[in-house]
């Protein structure tokens, strides 16, 4: 899809309307592309102003007390979060990383600001790189938070990928949850050919769902996150291969990793 | 106020059903149309806003609309869990007679909110009938272009322009 076709497709995105292979692809570029996050925002508000226009009905007297009691029963919100899910040694050293991510960006872009503000020569342009970079933050901040959310979930599996014979030395880790998404890591990945990139799957029994594209960065390491379309099936397997810009509909064999899932929690 | 229901504040919450009980209970009962599973939503909802107040993202939508988002994925959810969809009409039309006064409205909803819900109402019962019946079962439902065009039996494509050009219209009167 164009971005154009994409762009269209957003108020479907925002109603939950678009079909599951669509939906990956528009909220794969969702995720990388600012004009149609802001304008995927708009959509959403028009979606949740159909719900408000719903008139209100006032509930059976009774009903408050049953909302009170439940509520009163899990205890305060943090206790029963750690109640309801043990997040495992990964998830909190994730957490630790993300704390201090979190510091040093703050600190860095803060330390930045000011010294953009101390000189009066610094012009328009350094303004427009650090907003940029602000959106930027924002982004991985964004992707930081799912990627905890997914190590989090209780119905989250794991598949760990191997290189084949395009790439050997090549390792891959995939946490997938229905409900919290898709967290991908991988390093030592060849450089690609010019015209390509990479594209990872899902892989349903002899099906598979592209769950994005990604481009590595020049050590080979690569680490992305990805909406799972509501109702999906759990993969058995993933595997990434390398496809023309823009992604594939189908795999283009060889495929590079390749990794079956196993249940990370034994739930 | 999410604020303090994120601190983990009963009385945060007991404001908050005071505020939009009325809101997810009216919603539930139009997806679902029947009172206890309504009622089930309702408690569900709030159980769900007091466990993830703390995720709520001001920057990306309204108290009003964060919680309409809960309400309307969770009536869904058992609204698809059950299948079969028994008489909506005589329930819901007998209860929705009686709206919840305005003064119990919040400043929020009295203003932003009450304005989105004021233009989205009157732009829905603008749209023609074969545009508004997609949307509805679209957001009602939880059906997707393909499901709706096999419900209708409206062609496809059809489906895809009329949904994408019935919430333009939306759009335009939220601009």
């Amino acid at each position: 899809m164009t971005h154009d076709e994409i762009r269209s497709s957003l108020p479907a995105l925002a109603l939950g309307a678009l079909d599951p292979a669509e939906r990956a692809e528009v909220v794969a570029h969702v995720a990388t592309c600012d004009e149609c996050t802001a304008a995927l925002a708009v959509e959403e508000r028009v979606v949740q102003g159909i719900g408000l226009a719903e008139l209100p009905v006032t509930p059976p007297a009774a009903l408050k007390a049953k909302v009170m009691a439940k509520i009163g029963e899990a205890g305060s919100p943090f206790q029963s979060s750690r109640r309801e899910r043990t997040p495992g040694f990964l998830a909190l050293a994730a957490s630790l990383i993300i704390a201090a991510a979190a510091v040093f960006y703050a600190y860095s872009t803060r330390t930045e600001l000011s010294a953009l503000r101390a000189s009066s020569a610094a012009g328009a342009q350094e303004a427009a790189r650090l907003r940029q970079e602000l959106v930027t933050l924002r982004r991985d901040w964004i992707n930081l938070t799912r990627a905890m959310d997914v190590l989090k979930a209780p119905d989250m599996l794991r598949a760990d990928l191997s290189g084949q014979a395009q790439a050997p030395g090549a390792i891959g880790r995939a946490f997938w949850s229905e409900k919290a998404g898709l967290l991908f890591a991988a390093d030592r990945l060849p450089t690609l050919p010019p015209g390509r990139v990479y594209q990872l799957w899902t892989i349903t029994g002899k099906a598979a769902t592209s769950a994005g594209i990604f481009t590595p960065d020049a050590s080979g390491a690569v680490t992305v996150t990805a909406v799972v379309a509501a109702g999906a099936s759990r993969p058995d397997a993933f595997g990434v291969t390398i496809e023309p810009t823009g992604g594939s509909a189908t795999p283009t064999m060889p495929i590079v990793l390749v990794g079956t899932s196993q249940n990370e929690r034994g739930r | 106020m999410i604020r303090a229901v994120a601190d983990g504040s009963g009385d945060a919450v007991s404001n908050l059903y005071d505020r939009y009980g009325a809101t997810v209970y009216g919603l539930a009962l139009r997806v679902l149309g029947q009172p206890d599973l309504a009622e089930e939503v309702v408690q569900d909802v709030f159980a769900q806003v007091w466990r993830e107040a703390g995720r709520y993202d001001a920057a990306r939508s309204t108290v009003a609309g964060w919680i309409v988002m809960l309400t309307r994925t969770r009536a869904i959810d058992r609204f698809r869990a059950r299948r079969s969809r028994p008489d909506v009409s005589a329930a819901v039309e007998a209860s929705r007679a009686i709206p919840v006064p305005s003064s119990e409205r919040t400043p929020e909803s009295s203003t932003i909110v009450a304005e989105d819900q004021r233009l989205v109402r009157g732009a829905l019962a603008r749209l023609p009938d074969h545009f508004r019946s997609l949307i509805e079962l679209a957001y009602y439902e939880g059906l997707t272009h393909t499901e709706i065009a096999e419900r209708t039996g409206i062609p496809l494509g059809t489906v895809k322009t009329r949904l994408r050009s019935a919430m333009g219209t939306l759009r335009s009167a939220l601009a």
